[in-house]
């Protein structure tokens, strides 16, 4: 066991950090930083410059268009990047659907796809809950017939997140009605300005839009934009799952967050004192500081786990359950260290400072981070059954 | 020891279902915070009427009379409909009046019951998160009168009052509870920017900024309000509460409803062993809320201001960890549609995560309460 990094990680971390100061654009390094929601312009734009760099498929291989780091690297990256106020790319392109097409797409399909999403040219959402399938995600009912060369979508999708930004989804659809409920389902490709796809804006409890419900009416899709063979969707999608685990517990922005909040302890008075120096302040940012050190390995031993050629487990669900409960913790903190500075609603006309002004957005948004990606009720569900023999 | 309700409390209790039910539904409610109005004139008038404005102020300055279990009751009834009228800068501005003035208070008194002005009191401070009398605010003598200087923040009600109740020092440092006036403020003040917002659960409120604000010599309503203030500020505590705890209710009623009748795996999600206890420990939260919270309100009409303090503070520090814990299991348990706006869930768990914080959140009261066992109150 080491946990030192070498001369030459330290080099590439000074490099990556210098980059990074030279090219996030003071607009975005605001906004991520008081966790203001971006534009699509924004986000693209941030996406674009890393494409150029080579840098936004950070976890993807040389082949295909990605940097090919270490996984010490990506670690040492994807701190520098919190730290510097640059957003996690959208994970839809690079960390979901482009692992699936590298291990399961056609040559065509690699070449077609691939290159855009590590150049940040074309954005994906994920096509996957339904409004009765959302636990049991396998009861889910968008259909695909097969009409000549093509597939013939109906139904819908929810919870799409940036369904308005998206060029692409990748979706979860039933291929069979016969075959036992996994064995029907296939994994698709499609355009989102196919005729017949409507999309309709869910606001937020964070009184934004981030979410939508997708709507399709006879959607044709060419049978070539099939990912794996027809019906093998479940295992196509159960292999995605693994690659996001490198970003799932979200260590890089929590010890971000943690640092902004002792900053902003170290800032501001409360009754005369420093925020920082009361016990009660002290104690939290203590504790969930403690908490973060335990995620942070747990996340090493998975990634060293991973790189060691082990075959990637239910540990994932462990990483989910306790990063998720971090980033709310984190968040809630953050609105009570503001107290009346952060009950205004959604209003820059107050006397708050930005810390606290913005300190609800994200306090309401995280109460979905245990609800999607699978519910962490689902994923104690997972812990128990694989890793305990319950069940 | 009785914990039954009077015939009068019951009435109060149905004619605000009633209200509620009729003139407040949720659609309405949403198409109202879709607009602009901070302020519904027809509602408030129908709130005055039903006597609810008068019902903290004695008979002896025109009011109703009630207790503060009564107002515990309004509150929670209000916060079981979600309610965004400005109900309790009523409270806060007309007790502290009544308080200091006596039956003196009858005339400004009669327009606030009547439901003809909105009062608003502004005392709350960037320098302090809770303690109410850490002013800062300055009140400089000046010839014929004073000038006001200082910021305030989350002013209930402020922005549809045409005046403000104003608390700034005249003497002493922030946190004496000595040396605080109480000055009537008009909200076109020269001097004074008024920042209006809604809240987080809808209630019109404003962050103030007072510079040089020249006042008379008369809109010093009294010269030292430090206890007063501070007496007040627990019984709104209690109110909220109060709120706090009809929030609760509704919002634990909606959530058994849900995991009743949404199926996944072919059964109701409330099958699972694991949500029926979730739903157990939000059941208990309530009810333990009950009992704190009543005890409290009935603290407060003790003689013992000491006891009084405690109780508020032991009240709202239990509310506001069972009110976090209620609303975000809530959450949790509708899943998605928990975090939609078109749902009443995500406004409840906004409504309770504004209480959790008014007038000091848990960490706040728990530190008060500790203090408040030996030591004078503060």
């Amino acid at each position: 066991m080491d946990i030192d990094f070498t001369k030459e990680e330290l080099a590439f971390r000074d490099e990556v950090r210098q980059w990074l100061a030279d090219n996030v654009p003071p607009e975005i390094r605001k906004k991520t930083s008081y966790t203001i929601p971006l534009t699509k312009e924004e986000q693209q734009g941030w996406e674009r410059i890393l494409g150029r760099k080579g840098w936004l498929a950070s976890h993807w291989p040389k082949e295909y268009g990605g940097p090919g780091w270490s996984a010490t690297q990506r670690y040492l990256y994807d701190v520098e990047r919190a730290f510097a106020g640059a957003p996690l790319p959208s994970p839809f392109g690079v960390s979901m659907v482009g692992p699936v097409i590298m291990a399961y797409g056609t040559t065509e399909q690699k070449q077609r796809y691939l290159p855009k999403i590590a150049a940040g040219e074309e954005f994906w959402c994920q096509g996957y809950s339904e409004p009765d399938a959302g636990s049991d995600l396998a009861s889910l009912k968008t259909s695909a017939q097969r009409e000549g060369d093509d597939y013939v979508i109906n139904g819908s999708k929810i919870w799409t997140t940036q369904a308005h930004w998206a060029d692409r989804m990748f979706c979860l659809v039933r291929t069979s009605q016969e075959a036992k409920k996994q064995r029907g389902i296939s994994f698709l490709l499609l355009d989102m300005k196919s005729p017949g796809v409507t999309i309709r804006p869910i606001v937020t409890i964070d009184g934004h839009h981030h979410l939508n419900q997708v709507f399709f009416d006879n959607v044709r899709v060419p049978v070539e934009n099939l990912v794996g063979e027809e019906g093998d969707g479940w295992t196509v999608a159960k292999h995605l799952l693994q690659f996001e685990r490198t970003t799932i517990a979200g260590v890089a922005d929590s010890k971000k967050a943690i640092n902004n909040l002792k900053e902003l302890a170290q800032e501001e008075r409360d009754g005369g004192v420093i925020m920082g120096d009361l016990p009660d302040v002290r104690r939290r940012l203590a504790e969930l500081e403690i908490d973060l050190l335990a995620l942070e390995y747990s996340n090493f031993r998975t990634l060293d786990a991973v790189a060691r050629g082990e075959s990637p487990g239910p540990e994932s669900s462990l990483l989910k359950i306790k990063g998720t409960e971090l980033q709310q913790a984190l968040s809630q903190l953050r609105l009570e260290m503001g107290a009346n500075r952060s009950m205004p609603w959604l209003t820059d006309q107050t006397l708050a400072p930005p810390a606290f002004r913005h300190a609800a957005t994200p306090y309401f948004f995280l109460r979905a981070a245990t609800i999607y990606g699978g519910s962490n009720e689902i994923q104690k569900n997972v812990i128990a059954k694989m890793l305990l023999g319950l069940g | 020891m009785d914990f039954s309700l009077s015939e009068e409390q019951r009435l109060l209790q149905e004619s605000i279902d009633r209200f509620i039910e009729k003139d407040y539904t949720f659609t309405k409610r949403q198409q109202r915070l879709a607009t602009e109005m901070l302020y519904d004139s027809a509602i408030w008038q129908q709130m005055a009427e039903f006597g609810w404005l008068g019902l903290p102020f004695s008979e002896t300055v025109g009011g109703i009379g009630g207790s503060l279990v009564d107002a515990v009751l309004l509150a929670q009834g209000l916060g079981k409909g979600l309610v965004i009228e400005p109900y309790l800068a009523v409270l806060l501005a007309g007790r502290i009046m009544e308080r200091l003035l006596g039956e003196a208070a009858s005339a400004w008194l009669e327009g606030v019951i009547e439901g003809s002005k909105v009062p608003a009191l502004a005392y709350a401070e960037p320098g302090s998160r809770f303690a109410p009398c850490w002013t800062a605010t300055s009140a400089r003598p000046v010839q014929g009168g004073y000038t006001l200087s200082g910021q305030k923040l989350l002013a209930l009600g402020a922005p549809v009052a045409e005046e403000l109740l104003v608390t700034a020092r005249l003497q002493g440092e922030p946190g004496d509870v000595q040396g605080i006036g109480l000055f009537a403020v008009p909200a076109q003040s020269r001097g004074l920017q008024m920042l209006a917002y809604r809240m987080m659960h809808g209630t019109p409120g404003a962050d103030l900024l007072l510079e040089d604000v020249v006042v008379p010599k008369e809109a010093c309503l009294a010269e030292d309000v430090g206890r007063a203030l501070l007496t007040v500020v627990d019984e709104a505590t209690v109110v909220v509460c109060g709120d706090a705890l009809g929030s609760m209710e509704a919002t634990f009623w909606k959530t058994l409803d849900y995991v009743k009748t949404r199926k996944q795996f072919g059964v109701p999600i409330g099958s699972f062993q694991v949500l029926q206890h979730t739903l157990v420990d939000m059941f208990m939260e309530v009810e333990q809320s009950r009992s704190i919270t009543y005890m409290a309100a009935m603290q407060a009409a003790g003689e013992d201001p000491i006891a009084a303090a405690r109780a508020a503070s032991a009240a709202k520090a239990y509310v506001s960890r069972a009110a976090t814990l209620v609303g975000q299991k809530a959450v949790q348990l509708h899943g998605g549609m928990g975090m939609t706006e078109e749902l009443d869930i995500g406004h409840y768990f906004r409504r309770l995560t504004m209480l959790s914080s008014l007038f000091g959140d848990r960490d706040y009261h728990v530190r008060r309460f500790g203090g408040l066992q030996t030591t004078a109150m503060d």
